[in-house]
């Protein structure tokens, strides 16, 4: 490694002030986290089978072999490839309308990674708003906050979706603001007790001592310490939302037919599950290794950003 | 502790009211109910007579009043679908999801308690990886789809246990299952964490040093203490099982309320989808208070 580093930013997190080590390398609080990352299996693991999924969803029209609604009628139920009676020509099987399973997969992991993606970025928002002012500001305004969150928690999540769903017309739209709106809980939970431990401390003192307004404090010094957690919490969410929006699809009220996501794909799939089983087993185990990818990237985030919480 | 409970109960008693209110609201403002009601293509005046048919064209807050004066003496109104009272709709299917939600809370503690202590023993042992990663397993399986696989595998090809319904014990088995999976690895990790942070402590050593078992140690003297928050969770659980039935019950057609629940959607039933709803978010208030008694009973620190 070259001596000539580019200076690193400060990072804006209080670090404790430890010895800097003399060495020819500097450990910065980033080098640190990057060989702490370099070395975590289950981030590099989890991390890239997450980057694939999001690449072939990205650029699905290059990548998929059909487009996801064109029906071969000649072509139905066709087997995939591993099995006797599979051809190249259709790897994964095709479906009961002869539409190609490999495709739709493509596009589904499309639609499904949008949903939750965007869904759990409206409730990081939400919930991080909430969080920070019950936390900052304590007291009364905190006991408002606090009954808030505890009404959204005893709402039943799939049942509040499918009710409002199931009365205004389904919609991609309409789901994803659904689910933003019935989960931003745990990061409101999280960034709450977050913010009241870190208000006290000495960088926050001093900032207000200098005359910094409230939103000042609360954007430019708290919300900065507060990033790793929240990126940790968006992913592990994103892996939540997906089975969540794979069930209502599942259900059948959740995006709209004929748009293929994968949870509808088990259900188109259900109807023929005992004799062609793979229609079923194909899409389930592709959301189980997405949701376990996600998951291990999410954990692998908490340790490498905060090794001092590893359980 | 007396005032304690007493500001727990008026905090739940208002979150309550708030639920009830929300549940109410959800439906009427989501879109034009009586449209819905009366039909695709209904006209106007068959809709406007279809809402006051429903006392839907009242003042919204003379109609949660009503509804609610109505609640509280056990009248949920009557189902639009067959006209029977909703109360007792769910009064006689709420058995089955009570049955199928402590079974699969019994499943998952019972797993992963065992699980969970043997892991602390050893570690980062081969023994710990395997139990972390049923823990894993259990957080990504899509719930529904694990119940498609279970009744392929076990119901369909090994012929043991029976696919749908919910008249004998056995019906129970797979959904229990199915449930109880999504609930192990929250309690296997707190057990787990619990165990480690207990087995270096000073009394730990004490009881090692005086020569007790193993076994002794771990049952009597450790898990005791690792166990509190898994008390704890373990309420707050119960009621994610009850919301979570929908999907379990209409994949095993097990004959509860999540079932019910699903059917009156599908059927613009909206007294039962309501009523659910709302009992279902009362039940869960109602728990999360009993789990904070029961944790302050345990730890006098809480009350404070």
């Amino acid at each position: 490694m070259s001596e000539m580093e580019v200076p690193i930013p400060a990072v804006s997190q209080p670090v404790l002030a430890a010895p800097a080590p003399a060495a020819s390398q500097p450990l910065t609080p980033r080098r640190l986290m990057l060989r702490r990352a370099s070395r975590h299996v289950g981030l590099i693991i989890g991390g890239s089978v997450f980057l694939f999924v999001v690449i072939v969803a990205l650029f699905a029209p290059y990548i998929a072999p059909y487009g996801p609604y064109d029906q071969d009628a000649a072509r139905r139920l066709m087997d995939p490839i591993w099995s006797a009676g599979g051809s190249w020509a259709h790897p994964l099987g095709t479906d009961a309308l002869g539409r190609d399973v490999l495709s739709r997969m493509i596009y589904g992991a499309r639609i499904s990674l949008y949903i939750s993606v965007t869904a759990s970025l409206i409730a990081a928002f939400i919930g991080t708003v909430i969080g920070m002012i019950g936390g900052y500001y304590g007291g009364r305004i905190d006991a408002v906050v606090l009954y808030i969150i505890n009404v959204k928690l005893s709402l039943p999540i799939v049942l509040v979706a499918l009710a409002v769903i199931s009365i205004t017309a389904s919609s991609v739209g309409l789901l994803i603001a659904i689910l933003g709106l019935l989960t931003w809980d745990r990061y409101a939970l999280v960034t709450r007790s977050m913010t009241q431990q870190m208000r006290e401390r000495e960088f926050i003192l001093a900032a207000r001592g200098a005359g910094a307004s409230d939103l000042y404090i609360i954007t430019r010094e708290l919300l900065p310490n507060l990033l790793d957690q929240i990126i940790v919490l968006v992913t592990l969410e994103v892996a939540i939302l997906i089975l969540v929006e794979a069930a209502l699809s599942f259900l059948g009220l959740g995006v709209p037919p004929p748009t293929p996501t994968w949870g509808s794909i088990i259900s188109e799939g259900r109807g023929m599950m005992f004799f062609k089983p793979h229609m079923v087993m194909i899409p389930g185990v592709a959301i189980l290794i997405l949701v376990i990818a996600i998951n291990l990237a999410g954990d692998g985030i908490r340790d490498v950003t905060a090794p001092e919480g590893r359980a | 502790m007396r005032r304690f409970i007493i500001h727990r109960l008026l905090v739940a008693l208002l979150v309550i009211v708030t639920v009830s209110l929300v549940g109410f609201s959800l439906l009427r403002l989501s879109g034009n109910l009586a449209a819905v009601l009366a039909g695709e293509g209904a006209s106007p005046e068959a809709i406007a007579k279809v809402a006051a048919q429903y006392g839907l064209d009242r003042p919204f807050f003379i109609q949660y009043l009503d509804w609610a004066f109505h609640a509280l003496q056990g009248d949920l109104g009557r189902s639009l679908f067959n006209n029977e009272p909703v109360a007792d709709m769910i009064m006689s299917r709420i058995g089955v999801t009570i049955t199928l939600a402590v079974c699969s809370l019994l499943f998952g503690i019972v797993v992963a308690i065992p699980l969970g202590v043997l892991a602390a023993t050893q570690p980062n042992s081969w023994l710990d990886r395997a139990c972390l990663s049923l823990a894993v397993f259990g957080q990504a399986v899509p719930g529904f789809w694990f119940g498609l696989i279970l009744i392929y595998v076990f119901g369909v090809k090994m012929q043991l246990f029976p696919i749908s319904g919910s008249e004998t014990w056995d019906s129970f088995v797979l959904p229990t299952v199915c449930l109880g999976i999504g609930v192990m690895p929250s309690i296997m990790r707190l057990t787990r964490a619990g165990m480690l942070d207990v087995l270096s402590s000073d009394y730990v050593r004490t009881a090692r040093a005086k020569g007790l078992s193993q076994r002794s140690i771990l049952f009597k003297h450790a898990l005791r203490n690792a166990i509190l928050p898994v008390v704890s969770i373990a309420a707050v659980q119960l009621g994610f099982l009850l919301g979570g039935s929908v999907i379990i019950e209409s994949v095993f057609a097990l004959n509860g309320v999540g079932l019910l629940a699903f059917q009156a959607i599908a059927n613009a039933d909206f007294p039962v989808v309501q009523s659910i709803l709302i009992f279902l978010s009362v039940s869960y208030v109602m728990l999360t208070v009993i789990a904070e008694l029961i944790n302050a009973r345990l730890d006098p620190r809480i009350r404070l």
